[in-house]
């Protein structure tokens, strides 16, 4: 049959199908349409959830293991030292090792903002993998000395109004900017009980040995870090270096954090949101589906002249079920495709106003595409071969 | 008149059907053969089986025993979808209460006759604009079916019935729903095709038709008679 004309006659039927029984194709569309945005929603979540541990891993560092020390009085003795992170490097050669300890200065002239200062060495912004935007890192002789520089995060110099090589104050103390970088953190910074690992928007690298007056140093917590870095050479996973690191730290009360580790709670709430989101969608689904298909049938019994009519001129039994078939698929497809654009609303609007990371990929929504088909072609099975078997002298016996 | 070879032919067709009652037959025995050109009429009581006859002879059903030919040939044991070409292209059914698609246009029903057929745009529409004139519609071609009166309506299912030039036109009461005047126009339909050659079988109660007619049976509880 010329393709043209074929098209035209399936684009009619399929109009005129639709429109023969508005209710009742209203009815099964707005089921499967509940469906397909239950659907949508869980895909969005599960995406979200998918970029929330891509930015963790990104965060951390794919091949980073984080020693962070739990929290203590300021006379303790440190659980945490430099002193150890630099046997420990010197202990593995192949890894690099970096220690923070992390301060929280206000900003000049503003009491509410609060600047994290993370005094480090020159290793600390390669190991996490932060970007320099312009300028350079810390060096070698920075710490040496004890240099006043800084490298300040793009948000900050910013706010700072000064670039490469300008002067700022902190804490009454002057600082030169030596470089700007970006730090990234959108993933652990939303991290519970990871706090120690945050960098924020505004932060500063300055060398550990620089003279500060912000500290509440005592004699007894010099030389305390906060967090301690390994990163792990290519090819070996941080997990495996684990109890060697373990072994030669000898260090107690803190916490090991690796990739798995941040990954462990984002699986977990995958798992649940797999298993509770997909059998709501799932439920829905089927529940449209359903409706879709008691509604066909009642569509079969109704339009029996027609099947007769389309019978007399020639259809054969699978024409029928193909016109039924596709009618189904048409109102399901219409059906996801207007779920989906409800749950994309939805999830824009959660995400604005409440920062929930729902999110929604463009090859995510192929999913509920493909079970539109699926939906369609599953629920109109029965209907569709009701009116296949219909013999055209009982269909037209109605006439 | 002389007429051409077997269209149709049937020998010794029964036809039963289940009931809570046990089998109905309701074709017992029929013999009919109709050759190209004729137009047969069949009138008979309600119930005495004509509407199974047609259906047969539209190739809708089978028989239950007996043999039943189109163009010489036999249809028993028949493929289904061999049976569907023969309905595509060989015969043209018009129905009492017209069958039409009453969002469509005159001219969209008539091309409905191609929905399993196909062929070019230009030359089906060429084909369904000349089944229209046929039947005295062309200029109603374009106006939907429900705002036309029940003759026209019925007019325009011969035109989809005819559209495709079938073999044989099966008409089951085509006047029944019609005044006196619309079924003049509609029978005239019906001479005017069949002296062009298309080999007509309608059935009727009305008997005033019988002039159009160059054959008349009698279908009396299942059995068919001169």
């Amino acid at each position: 049959m010329n393709v043209r004309v074929a098209m035209r006659f399936w684009v009619r039927d399929l109009w005129e199908g639709i429109r023969s029984e508005p209710g009742r194709v209203g009815l099964s569309f707005l089921a499967v349409a509940i469906g397909f945005t239950a659907l949508t929603l869980l895909l969005a979540v599960l995406d979200g959830l998918r970029a929330r541990a891509q930015d963790l891993v990104r965060d951390l560092g794919a091949n980073v293991i984080a020693v962070v020390a739990e929290p203590q009085g300021r006379d303790a003795a440190p659980v945490l030292s430099r002193r150890q992170a630099d046997r420990l490097a010197g202990q593995l050669p192949e890894c690099r090792c970096s220690a923070l300890r992390r301060y929280d200065v206000r900003l000049p002239g503003d009491k509410r903002t609060s600047v994290t200062v993370l005094a480090t060495d020159e290793r600390l912004l390669p190991l996490r993998g932060w970007a320099l935007e312009a300028g350079r890192n810390l060096d070698r002789r920075d710490v040496e000395e004890g240099a006043r520089h800084i490298v300040a995060s793009s948000a900050l110099a910013r706010r700072w109004g000064a670039g490469v090589g300008g002067l700022v104050s902190l804490e009454q103390v002057s600082f030169r900017i030596v470089g700007i970088m970006s730090v990234g953190g959108a993933g652990l910074e939303q991290e519970e009980g990871h706090s120690r690992l945050q960098a924020g928007e505004l932060a500063v690298l300055v060398p550990y040995s620089a003279p500060i007056a912000w500290g509440d140093e005592t004699p007894e917590s010099a030389g305390r870090a906060d967090a301690v870095f390994i990163q792990v050479p290519p090819g070996r996973a941080p997990e495996d270096l684990l109890p060697v690191a373990r072994n030669l730290l000898e260090a107690a009360g803190v916490s090991w954090i690796t990739p798995e580790v941040l990954l462990r709670g984002v699986r977990r709430w995958q798992q649940a949101v797999r298993l509770a989101g997909g059998s709501i969608a799932l439920l829905c689904l089927v529940l449209g589906g359903t409706t879709l298909m008691s509604l066909m049938v009642a569509n079969v019994r109704d339009r029996m002249n027609e099947i007769g009519l389309r019978r007399a001129l020639g259809a054969t039994p699978a024409d029928v079920a193909r016109l039924f078939t596709a009618e189904a698929c048409l109102v399901t497809g219409l059906a996801a495709l207007a779920g989906m654009l409800v749950a994309a609303l939805l999830v824009e609007v959660v995400r604005r106003r409440f920062g929930v990371p729902l999110q929604l990929q463009g090859a995510t929504l192929g999913w509920p595409v493909a079970a539109a088909l699926v939906l369609g072609i599953l629920f109109s099975h029965w209907p569709a071969r009701l009116a296949a078997r219909i013999s055209p002298s009982e269909a037209l016996r109605n006439e | 008149m002389t007429h051409g070879a077997a269209v149709l032919g049937m020998a010794d067709v029964r036809k039963s059907f289940p009931s809570p009652a046990g089998r109905v037959e309701v074709l017992r025995g029929v013999d009919l053969e109709i050759r190209r050109g004729e137009f047969v009429m069949v009138t008979g009581p309600s119930g005495s089986g004509k509407t199974t006859l047609l259906n047969l002879a539209a190739l809708l059903d089978f028989p239950t025993s007996g043999r039943l030919t189109f163009q010489g040939r036999e249809l028993a044991g028949l493929a289904e979808d061999s049976l569907c070409d023969l309905r595509k292209r060989a015969i043209g059914v018009v129905f009492q209460r017209f069958c039409l698609l009453p969002r469509r246009t005159a001219l969209e029903n008539v091309l409905f006759r191609f929905r399993y057929v196909g062929g070019a745009e230009a030359e089906t529409r060429r084909a369904a604009l000349a089944a229209l004139d046929t039947v005295g519609l062309a200029a109603l071609a374009d106006r939907p079916v429900r705002v036309l009166s029940a003759g026209e309506m019925q007019r325009v299912a011969i035109a989809r019935a005819v559209a495709l030039r079938p073999e044989l036109l099966v008409a089951d009461e085509p006047t029944g729903n019609l005044d006196a005047a619309s079924t003049a126009a509609v029978m005239d339909c019906f001479r005017r095709l069949n002296v062009e050659g298309l080999t007509v079988l309608l059935v009727t109660h009305n008997e005033g038709l019988l002039r159009y007619a160059t054959r008349h049976l009698v279908c009396v509880e299942g059995t068919l008679n001169p």
